[in-house]
């Protein structure tokens, strides 16, 4: 009579913690579908930091003596990791749509929601942004844009102010930095 | 001198009254001169024993370093420069001296007689020399403490680790944001179309 109770909480813990591990996993997006085109590509951008690294890089936002770093840098705090490939085309159907649709796919799992989708006829131009939450936290952001000469994918990890970056629009007034040099020049 | 000496017997009454006169001389334990007191060596400093040996070669090199400091003979003095002889054996024609040229750093003015002098100085005597290069010696063995200017870098110094790291975050935000901006600006704009 005492058992079965304990065994149905045990069961609904286990489950919601491989849930939120799940979810947790599934921020981040496969991008390998991607490598083809890569060679294609005129330019590729990839950028990923994560780890060790990019808490290196926050703490080193923190320390630039400038208001703009501060205010991304206290903005970011929560990031984990972030993902960015930038694939610019020289001529136009230089590569297969379904390969991007692929990722988009990705984006269809349970746990990501859809916050923007945009279908423009000019340039066939598709932008969808995809949102993930744990509870009230957020714990991914994945932008998708594809035109008829480039491919832009953004898969942030963690919390992110996504209202602060949109007001930045890529002009980071973050001041570039004197670089410490050891006698061997490393 | 057996002879000379009286040993109280015989009758001669000229030196019995003799000898009674000088006796009050004769010597005794009382009037005898002490001998003198034996001299003990009092403990004197090296430097004080040897004080005598050293000051003839410290007086001898003092007169030295004074003929060598003075104007040596070798040149005009400074009367023969006037033109007025010392004596009457010197009231010889003599010979023009020959111009002393002192070389000048380019950078004195030679205009001025302050740095002429200066630079007259600076071809001294070789004592002189040898003096002012003992100083110049002195002078870099004094340990100075470095003043450390305490230097505000407006921005901080980071490692290369640190810098590569910093740079990839800074470029994977911009593209983020305006990749976020393009999103705003389409989603946004056909709405703000309609106020």
């Amino acid at each position: 009579m005492f058992v079965r109770p304990f065994r149905v909480v045990l069961l609904a813990t286990m489950i919601t913690a491989c849930s939120v591990i799940a979810a947790g996993q599934s921020a981040r997006l496969n991008f390998d579908n991607l490598k083809p085109l890569e060679d294609r590509a005129v330019d590729v951008v990839e950028v990923n930091i994560e780890g060790k690294i990019l808490n290196l890089a926050k703490r080193v936002l923190l320390k630039v003596k400038d208001r703009d770093a501060k205010i991304v840098g206290e903005a970011i705090q929560g990031l984990e990791a972030i993902y960015v490939r930038v694939l610019r085309f020289e001529n136009e159907n230089e590569y297969n749509i379904a390969e991007v649709d692929a990722i988009r796919m990705q984006l269809q799992s349970p746990g990501w929601e859809r916050l923007a989708n945009v279908r423009s006829k000019k340039d066939n131009q598709k932008i969808d942004v995809y949102t993930m939450f744990e509870g009230d936290d957020m714990s991914g952001v994945a932008v998708v844009i594809s035109e008829n000469k480039s491919i832009a994918l953004v898969n942030v990890i963690g919390p992110i102010d996504i209202d602060l970056l949109a007001e930045l629009g890529g002009k980071l007034n973050i001041p570039s930095i004197d670089i410490e040099t050891d006698d061997d020049g490393n | 001198m057996k002879d000379y000496l009286w040993n109280k017997e015989g009758s001669a009454p000229e030196i019995v009254a003799l000898e009674k006169t000088l006796g009050e001389f004769k010597a005794s334990a009382r009037n005898c001169p002490r001998p003198p007191a034996p001299v003990v060596e009092t403990t004197r400093s090296v430097l004080n024993r040897f004080r005598p040996a050293l000051l003839m070669p410290a007086m001898a090199g003092a007169v030295l370093v004074l003929f060598l400091l003075l104007p040596s003979g070798n040149g005009p003095s400074e009367s023969a420069s006037l033109g007025i002889p010392k004596s009457e054996s010197q009231i010889v024609p003599a010979k023009p001296a020959p111009p002393v040229s002192i070389p000048l750093p380019s950078r004195v003015n030679p205009t001025n007689p302050q740095n002429v002098a200066r630079a007259a100085n600076k071809t001294g005597t070789p004592i002189k020399r040898k003096v002012r290069k003992l100083r110049k010696v002195l002078r870099k063995r004094t340990v100075t403490t470095p003043r450390i200017k305490a230097k505000e870098s407006p921005e901080p110094l980071l490692t290369a680790e640190e810098k590569e790291a910093y740079e990839q975050l800074i470029e994977a935000l911009t593209i983020t944001s305006s990749k976020l901006k393009i999103v705003k600006e389409k989603v946004d704009g056909p709405i703000g179309s309609f106020d």
